[in-house]
């Protein structure tokens, strides 16, 4: 078996008393798309925020592409994994022009040729280089979450960590934004992990996904199983009931 | 290689133009303010006075004239003259170069310092912020004039002294105000997004939060200047601002005061000077907190 590009094991994070990841343990194979569903509270955004270290009191053993997490200097984990925001209208720094945001990792990495590779981004994420000198309140909200995909990838990371990319934006722009990472991950070979609620953005994007309840995993399925509702619990049932799917 | 030069470069000035842009709008939207463009016409005019005080000013500010002793008004000494026969319009032109060094001064080391402060105690958080807000507590408790006088009587008077006195009362509203912006943003995604890029501490306080804190710090510091100028004003009255014979406007209404019954001129006018000049800044202040605060911002 392939080494998977992350593996969570055995996941616990508290919030004080309460316990928001329940041991909660998966691995996502490189190339795949994961999705984590679930209703609001799940956990399902903190293991993304566990795993890009956002989060403070937590156990369990966190890898990607073979790199522990705990042990693994920010600077370093970085370019492996990468994270899109939910909000594209809080995720870019309003006061930066489009093309220094994009920029930014790169040149706190000292990595050379940082413009040149900001318009090449730009022109991959559909945007063109003209864009680089606006400012967020200048675009829409699915052309600010574009940048925040371009920015994600400034540093050619293998994984990138999606919370609720489209959930801010309106149906149509969600399946152009849904469009567009499936063809980034085709075209450089990039592994998702994918939260939502919405089971229609999740069976189109995601080969495999997990459904989770109070902290808890509930099952895992396939697209396959999720399609033909070959379902073993009676949550995820329901759940598919209540998103009318 | 030299097309990528070629893209720095048009970058570069686009980038620029961009930012031009932004400051273009700045000014047609402030214009649209009656009342803050009186307030900037004011400050203009205090800025002239200052830069060409030796053009403007009809005699010297410091040659006495004893056979003009308290000249009324007139068209000899314009706004009268003082006790010693020196030209009170001279000296109040005069003085606007002391009263714009002082708070200049006062602006550059209380600014970054209250900035500095705010912005590392509101991102660290921790014993740093409890250290740095408890030292700022004490400052705010202790009487401003008190202060500034207990550090002048320490190091004798001057203006230079006053400034750094007034200095030492003056930056812990910027670091509570600064604090509080801090803390709003850290945890922002914008910030968590350089953050998981790897970005140390220090770069994202200098690039990311520190402009988020500046608008608010620009308001404060536009309507902090009358306040400081009061402050000079008040160090000058009572004798440990600005020695004689300099023409700093506190210390020639602290002159006046003998004679306010009957030659109302020497303490009036640098008083109207003092009035003016902080309602201008008072003004500016105004308008320029319509436009960059960004909670007014976000109700338009």
């Amino acid at each position: 078996m392939t080494r998977p590009i992350l593996s969570v094991e055995n996941l616990t994070v508290r919030f004080g008393a309460t316990t928001a990841v329940d041991n909660v343990s998966f691995a996502v194979a490189p190339g795949e798309s994961f999705g984590l569903v679930g209703e609001s509270g799940s956990g399902k955004s903190t293991i993304l925020r566990t795993i890009m270290g956002l989060v403070g009191d937590w156990s369990g053993t966190v890898q990607v592409d073979g790199l522990e997490a705990a042990k693994t200097p920010r600077r370093q984990f970085a370019q492996h994994v990468q994270m899109v925001f939910q909000d594209p209208y809080a995720s870019l720094h309003p006061r930066h022009q489009i093309g220094r945001a994009i920029a930014e990792p790169m040149r706190i990495h000292g990595l050379p040729n940082a413009e040149a590779r900001t318009m090449e981004l730009l022109d991959l994420i559909g945007l063109g280089s003209k864009f680089a000198y606006r400012y967020p309140h200048e675009l829409s909200g699915g052309q600010r979450q574009r940048v925040a995909i371009a920015r994600a990838l400034a540093l050619s990371p293998k994984l990138l960590l999606l919370d609720e990319p489209t959930s801010a934006l309106d149906v149509s722009i969600q399946a152009e934004i849904l469009n567009l990472l499936n063809r980034l991950r085709q075209e450089l070979g990039l592994s998702f992990a994918i939260v939502s609620h919405n089971l229609a953005v999740v069976s189109y994007m995601c080969d495999r996904l997990m459904v989770m309840q109070h902290a808890k995993v509930v099952e895992t399925l396939t697209r396959e199983q999720l399609r033909n509702r070959d379902l073993n619990e009676a949550y995820t049932r329901d759940f598919l009931a209540a998103s009318a799917l | 290689m030299s097309t990528i030069d070629q893209a720095t470069i048009i970058g570069g000035s686009a980038a620029r133009a961009a930012q031009w842009k932004q400051v273009v709008s700045f000014c047609r939207r402030f214009s649209r303010n009656p009342l803050g463009m009186f307030g900037l016409a004011i400050i203009v005019i205090l800025l002239f006075c200052a830069a060409f005080a030796p053009w403007l000013a009809p005699h010297d500010p410091y040659l006495p004239n004893l056979q003009a002793r308290l000249t009324p008004p007139g068209p000899e000494f314009w706004l009268g003259s003082d006790e010693l026969g020196r030209d009170i319009l001279s000296r109040v032109i005069y003085g606007s170069r002391l009263t714009l060094l002082i708070v200049g001064l006062v602006i550059v080391t209380a600014a970054p310092i209250g900035l500095f402060i705010g912005v590392v105690s509101g991102t660290y958080g921790g014993w740093l912020d409890v250290v740095f807000m408890r030292v700022t507590d004490v400052f705010l408790a202790v009487p401003k004039l008190l202060l500034a006088l207990a550090f002048v009587a320490a190091l004798g008077p001057g203006i230079v002294n006053a400034a750094l006195a007034i200095t030492l009362t003056a930056w812990p509203p910027y670091a509570r105000m600064a604090r509080a912006e801090a803390l709003a943003v850290r945890n922002s995604d914008y910030v968590n997004a350089v953050r998981l890029a790897g970005a140390s501490e220090m770069r994202i306080i200098f690039f990311h939060i520190m402009p988020m804190c500046m608008s608010s710090v620009i308001v404060r510091m536009t309507l902090d200047m009358a306040g400081i100028i009061l402050t000079a004003a008040g160090l000058g009255f009572i004798g440990l601002g600005a020695q004689p014979p300099l023409p700093e406007w506190g210390a020639m209404i602290s002159t006046g005061r003998k004679f306010i019954f009957d030659q109302w001129w020497v303490a009036t006018v640098p008083g109207f000077a003092i009035f003016i000049v902080s309602l201008g800044f008072n003004l500016l202040g105004d308008a320029i907190r319509d436009l960059l605060d960004p909670h007014l911002k976000a109700r338009i």
